[in-house]
């Protein structure tokens, strides 16, 4: 389970894009290239070492017609999955993504 | 491991710019997508190797006036290099990735592309000719090749491409996804097969147009001279029961666009050009999951799909 405090960030070698309002991300060090739907994407896209996941979660909140709880259950797991996959990591003290 | 250390005695030794002993004063270009790539340094024997492996794409250094890429040869030590035993095992090599060159390292050579003032290529080897030259030198060009696509917008792709009426259809996927299988289904129907392992992709006035490339895959394609065929469609491949196509968005197409580039794709220097491209190519063409069994008929899937259907009058 993540804090609304938590800050996250992607890492160095992940490139990302967003085009038809989904989102390629390209993790060199494995050699992938992943695809994020709408608001897998848009998450992605706020995830940039400066926003806390409570701040993201009130964006996607005002973006998306979604239920709190549901997008606050999707977004842990999400992140969970993120960080499995070395595309994002706990930012220890909020610092913008280079 | 660091870089080449698996190849080399001393990585710390490799050469920070191209200069060396070539092998002798032999040259030939080869008229490829991107080129003319002009092989320089050469001895005879190498010579008469590009020549019965690139067969009627090689043309005199001079040929052509277009500036196209320099490919020099030099002469190293093979006790500079350290003794492989390549049986049973995947030919892979070292990449080392910098911001204005990238270097290689395998079993027997050493190479560096370097792009000041503009893309160039050295290639080190013991290598005096013989069928270990002409492997060294096809994986050095098939690099070259790549990176020369890439700066020029377009890519060269882990893909087979077949054509049917016309045009060509490729299919991409990383080994095992099923191209060669998918080729030889298509060869026994009398269509013909321009690579089972890599093609060139890239843009025009027109649409996207495919070319061959003659880096054998398992078929065992030689060099041919070709002129470039428009593309239908691409196909991320997977091996599946029956045979069926799913259409995939833009998004999912730069992706399969992106992980079928090799070695450009492990670049971090030069990832964002890559991606750019292949966003471009792929917003002008459909792509679709192509999921097939080896008793399929795969071609009437895909005509079936493609072929444009008359609109409801009312």
């Amino acid at each position: 389970m993540n804090h609304e405090s938590d800050v996250y960030q992607r890492l160095p070698d992940v490139r990302f894009r967003v085009i038809d309002r989904e989102g390629v991300v390209i993790r060199q060090t494995a050699g992938e290239a992943l695809v994020l739907n709408e608001v897998g994407a848009r998450f992605l896209q706020l995830v940039d070492g400066t926003l806390t996941l409570g701040e993201i979660v009130d964006r996607l909140l005002e973006e998306f017609k979604v239920e709190r709880d549901q997008l606050r259950a999707d977004i842990d797991g999400f992140v969970a999955e993120l960080s499995e996959n070395g595309i994002i990591e706990a930012s220890s003290s909020p610092s913008p993504v280079p | 491991m660091s870089f080449g250390a698996r190849y080399l005695l001393d990585p710390d030794l490799f050469p920070g710019r191209q200069s060396g002993e070539r092998w002798g004063a032999e040259g030939i270009a080869v008229e490829l997508i991107g080129g003319p790539y002009r092989f320089l340094g050469l001895n005879a024997a190498q010579l008469q190797v590009v020549r019965a492996r690139y067969g009627v794409l090689c043309a005199p250094p001079a040929a052509s006036a277009e500036p196209g890429v320099t490919l020099q040869f030099f002469r190293i030590a093979a006790d500079e290099l350290r003794p492989q035993d390549l049986r049973g095992q995947e030919y892979t090599f070292d990449l080392d990735y910098e911001p204005h060159a990238v270097r290689l390292a395998g079993p027997g050579f050493m190479a560096r592309l370097d792009w000041q003032p503009s893309l160039h290529c050295a290639l080190w080897t013991p290598a005096a000719g013989g069928g270990d030259f002409e492997g060294i030198c096809a994986n050095v060009f098939r690099v070259l090749v790549a990176y020369r696509l890439l700066e020029q917008g377009g890519a060269l792709l882990h893909s087979a491409g077949v054509v049917d009426g016309g045009r060509a259809h490729l299919f991409l996927g990383r080994s095992g996804a099923g191209k060669t299988t998918l080729s030889r289904l298509s060869l026994e129907q009398g269509r013909q097969v321009l690579s089972d392992d890599m093609n060139a992709l890239r843009g025009g006035d027109d649409g996207l147009w495919v070319e061959r490339m003659p880096f054998a895959g398992d078929l065992g394609q030689r060099a041919e001279r070709a002129s470039a065929l428009p593309l239908a469609s691409l196909y991320r491949l997977r091996q599946g029961a029956g045979c069926r196509l799913t259409e995939l968005g833009k998004a999912a197409a730069t992706a399969l666009l992106v992980a079928c580039a090799p070695f450009v794709n492990d670049d971090p220097h030069r990832v964002d050009q890559l991606v750019a491209n292949t966003e471009a190519l792929a917003a002008t063409v459909s792509c679709h999951e192509l999921t097939f069994a080896l008793d399929s008929d795969v071609w009437q899937t895909i005509r079936a799909a493609l072929t444009p259907r008359p609109a409801p009058l009312r």
